[in-house]
């Protein structure tokens, strides 16, 4: 214990805890204020048009897989936010691939920039104030060539999403357009993206796939409302409409949240299914961590917008790496363990528009050392599949490389 | 089919407490226009009884209570005059007996005796009238004063539920062979004919009111019907004894005389220049021959073509155009704006729109009017343009430029509204483009919000408008009702009451057929719990 105290002072001359330290409070004055929303006019206004410059030629968005196995790769990507009380850095640097015809779990706690990958790797982030600033999305197109879907233009994006990625939310109640018919809706989107099929062809085709996802009365279904359908029923519509034109890769945001618990084995039962039955892959960002152990063959673990660890699904659930990621395995329950109370990691999320230094998680680790007060840990490879960013690890593990940050600043004037 | 069975049922439901309701507040309005509002105001300016005196001024106010609705009265010389004709015949007012009877009302002290003065009482006292004895007004002379005389007079006020009843009663008449009451008309019938007027076929009858039950003409709707006649109510002042459903519907322009022959000449080269219209043709009893002559029966009366349209037609012409352009442009309008928010586009049309939600009616009323007639050189005044087109510019632009900044409010808002709902973003993930979004998905979730509105609106043309019509000196029925109130024209009150209270009801329930029909999620239904 006394050693702990010892460490715990030691560590402490980093090179932030020179400076004074800073005002807890969330408040901004009038001045600051005016100064960030100018700052965030002229880069938004900068970063839209450095887009519209990059998505002229196709040289500029066309790149080449680093594995030609995997359907995507983030490469450092970096998606802030620029918000009127600062840059909100949603995510930061976050490396990870998704291979083949298989699914990757991406998990973290709500607010960790799960949601804004997914919605990175889709362009649908709420630009201007929404931006991909770094690094690279690749996503495969199958002939040897690949898109990097940070500049890709969003005529292009049009023809990509629903097509090669499509994504299945977490509302099934509220993603259906309570107006038009479930037929309609599902005829919609293979419509868009075959435009050469005829109208037989299209129903042919939703009727297909109303029947794959499992829905028995098709015919009736085919001309109902949403609103008559149960949430189970209308997520299987949404992921119908999903796969509808055979996409490479399904990203599936918290798909079974609001579905109870019986349903929600039934829906990842019918993903996992149809994700092989169509050579995709799945993308599952969840914070549960049973749904992840059931389906992901990989898993990711974000912490305040950083991947900390990466690798097989049994590399995280029986050897957990990373401080957060042993918390995260000690804090659920398990069947026929009788504890006291659950365990639970303390502290709290640091915050985003002010992200320390140095690893994230120091303040909030029981395991933390001298290392940790310095730069934030680089990527370490322990396993060949396992990957984690901790310092307990710099010593025995291959360094792969530090997390690539982006100066906003620089971004402006460089 | 429209209406499925249970909402049928429910939309017998609805129309059943909305007559109700329609009862309950004509009721209410016959309660305050007869009841509570002082009656002696209708003399204000009326010269026949400034001219009068005394007792023949009261019976005077009683004759015109009679003649607005107020109440119901029975003079007893009237009494006497019928009682005596029964005795006598004609030449009654000889008799003694008559002329002591008619005498005696003038002595205060002695008129109770007499037997027929009781006859009198008790007939009407057991019918629930008053009984009033005005006394004669005498100098100290003993000389009658000028209106002097004595009168009696039995007086009933009309309970409101009785006036209510009276007045549904007479609402709708329907024609039927026995409408004429003409012993000597023995051939009673109703059938077809062809009709030589229009040359198509027609509904004639013998013994209805009318002679033409259903015909065709060249005028707009072009098919007319004479078997249901509602009367809404009928003007005591401001169109002395014309019932109001006439009095919007007449044409206002002059007569419009044409080539055309009587009845009985049909098949002769007899041709006369008349703007008679020989399809309103009704039934005369006191025909002439000469007359018999040229109309072949009784069927003598009828009322004139006239030019232009009527008060209706033109409030309703001018709301309908300003209506199609409001919706035609504000909801556009309003997608666009919700399309460019916080862009130049959107603060120009937010500019726009709240110029006109916060500048008065009539004044920019009179702005576009200085500005029609200035720039465009348009005609101001409606009645004294010679160029009947040009006259409805500026009425309708003055109609509907303030529509067209409501509708792209709400269409603005609701759009924003919709943006940020999940089935977007979804629809934005399945690759849709954001123009398509707008267009197919956005706009018609938005327009939920709107459809309730529109028969209203389209409905609401019925009732004019009363600011636009005066400023434009448009002969509209936008007036009807102020005009109505200010020269206490009780049965235009209550007619206006009754039309606008119904346009109401009936906008509501179509506003609400067409929502169900719209959204899918709404189902009309007595039973309750469509979906979830």
């Amino acid at each position: 214990m006394a050693d702990k105290e010892e460490l715990k002072k030691t560590s402490v001359p980093g090179e932030k805890t020179a400076e004074k330290p800073k005002k807890k409070t969330s408040y901004i004055s009038a001045k600051e204020s005016r100064r960030i929303t100018k700052f965030n006019r002229k880069i938004t206004k900068k970063l839209e048009h450095d887009r519209e410059e990059a998505g002229k030629d196709p040289a500029y968005y066309t790149t080449k897989m680093r594995d030609p196995n995997n359907v995507v790769e983030f490469d450092n990507m970096c998606t802030y936010f620029f918000s009127d009380v600062g840059t909100v850095k949603a995510v930061d640097g976050i490396s990870f691939d998704v291979p083949k015809c298989s699914t990757v779990g991406v998990v973290g706690e709500s607010g960790c920039g799960k949601s804004v990958t997914s919605l990175s790797l889709m362009q649908l982030l709420q630009r201007p104030s929404g931006q991909t600033v770094g690094g690279e999305i690749r996503l495969n197109m199958g002939d040897g060539t690949a898109l990097n879907i940070v500049n890709t233009p969003v005529e292009k994006m049009q023809e990509l999403r629903g097509n090669s990625i499509s994504m299945i939310f977490q509302e099934p109640m509220t993603a259906l357009n309570p107006v038009f018919r479930i037929g309609r809706q599902v005829n919609e989107v293979i419509e868009l993206h075959n435009p050469e099929m005829t109208e037989e062809q299209v129903k042919a085709r939703t009727m297909e796939m109303l029947e794959l996802v499992g829905i028995a009365n098709k015919e009736g279904v085919y001309e109902m409302y949403p609103h008559e359908l149960s949430g189970g029923m209308r997520q299987r519509v949404c992921i119908a409409i999903a796969l509808a034109c055979r996409p490479g890769l399904i990203i599936a945001d918290e798909p079974t949240t609001a579905l109870d618990v019986t349903i929600q084995a039934q829906i990842l039962d019918l993903l996992q299914n149809l994700k092989d039955k169509i050579n995709s892959s799945i993308m599952l960002i969840t914070h549960d961590l049973g749904v992840v152990a059931g389906m992901a063959d990989y898993v990711v673990v974000m912490y305040a917008g950083r991947v900390i660890e990466k690798g097989t699904a049994d590399d995280i659930f029986h050897h957990p790496a990373h401080p957060y990621t042993i918390g995260l395995m000690k804090s659920k329950p398990v069947v026929g363990k009788k504890v006291e109370a659950l365990y639970n990691i303390p502290g709290a999320v640091p915050n985003p528009v002010d992200m320390p230094n140095y690893c994230y998680f120091r303040d909030r680790c029981e395991m933390h050392c001298e290392h940790c007060s310095g730069k934030y840990p680089p990527e370490i490879r322990i396993s060949d599949t396992h990957v984690v960013s901790c310092y307990r690890y710099f010593d025995e593990g291959e360094v792969l490389g530090y997390p690539k940050t982006v100066d906003v600043e620089e971004l402006l004037n460089g | 089919m429209i209406l499925n069975s249970p909402m049928k049922k429910y939309m017998f439901k609805r129309i059943l407490f909305s007559i109700f309701s329609l009862l309950v507040v004509v009721m209410l309005v016959m309660l305050l226009v007869f009841s509570l509002i002082e009656r002696s105001v209708i003399f204000q300016q009326d010269d026949v009884w400034n001219k009068r005196n005394n007792n023949d001024r009261s019976m005077y106010e009683y004759a015109q209570y009679q003649k607005y609705g107020y109440l119901t009265y029975v003079d007893y010389s009237s009494f006497l005059r019928e009682k005596y004709i029964g005795l006598y015949g004609d030449e009654y007012d000889k008799e003694a007996d008559f002329i002591k009877d008619r005498s005696v009302i003038q002595k205060p002290d002695e008129y109770l005796n007499n037997e027929t003065v009781q006859e009198f009482k008790a007939k009407y006292e057991a019918e629930g009238y008053v009984i009033k004895y005005l006394e004669p007004v005498k100098y100290k002379s003993g000389k009658q004063k000028p209106g002097g005389s004595g009168y009696l007079v039995a007086v009933q006020e009309k309970s409101v539920v009785l006036r209510l009843w009276d007045y549904v009663k007479g609402f709708f008449t329907v024609e039927t062979t026995r409408s004429v009451d003409d012993p000597n008309l023995e051939d009673r019938y109703i059938h077809f004919e062809k009709d030589p007027y229009s040359g198509l076929f027609a509904v004639t009858g013998s013994g209805t009111t009318h002679k033409y039950l259903l015909y065709f003409d060249g005028h707009f709707p072009f098919i007319h019907q004479n078997f249901i006649h509602i009367n809404l109510g009928t003007s005591f002042t401001t169109y002395r004894g014309q019932e109001i459903t006439t009095v919007i519907n007449t044409p206002t322009g002059g007569l419009d005389p044409v080539k055309q022959q009587y009845p009985n000449k049909i098949g002769t080269d007899e041709y006369v220049d008349t703007a008679i219209d020989f399809h309103s043709l009704t039934y005369n009893p006191n025909t002439t021959e000469a007359e018999r002559e040229l109309y072949s029966d009784n069927y003598t009366t009828a009322s004139f073509r006239q030019k232009g349209l009527s008060m209706l037609e033109t409030s309703f012409v001018i709301g309908i155009i300003s209506i199609i352009i409001a919706y035609s442009v504000g909801l556009p309008l309003g997608i666009l704006v919700a399309r460019r928010k916080d862009k130049l586009a959107d603060k120009l049309g937010n500019a726009y729109i709240i110029f006109i939600m916060s500048v008065p009616a009539l004044a920019y009323i009179f702005l576009f009017a200085a500005i029609g007639t200035s720039l465009f050189n348009l005609p101001y005044k409606f009645a004294n343009s010679t160029n009947k087109v040009l006259a409805y510019f500026l009425p309708v632009i003055s109609l509907a430029l303030p529509q067209i900044g409501s509708l792209m409010k709400w269409m603005r808002r609701y759009m924003i509204d919709q943006m940020n709902s999940d089935y977007v973003k979804f629809a934005r993930a399945e690759g849709m483009s954001e123009k398509e979004i707008y267009r197919i998905h956005i706009s018609k979730n938005a327009l939920i919000y709107l459809v309730h509105g529109i028969p209203g609106a389209v409905l609401f043309c019925l009732t004019g408008a009363i600011m636009t019509e005066r400023v434009y000196g448009v002969p509209g029925v936008g007036n009807l009702l102020t005009t109505a109130i200010n020269k206490h024209d009780n049965g235009v009150i209550v007619a206006c009451t009754v039309f606008y209270t119904s346009l109401s009801i009936l906008a509501i329930i179509l506003g609400d057929v067409l929502l169900a029909k719209y959204d899918p999620r709404i189902s009309l239904s007595s039973e309750g719990g469509g979906g979830r």
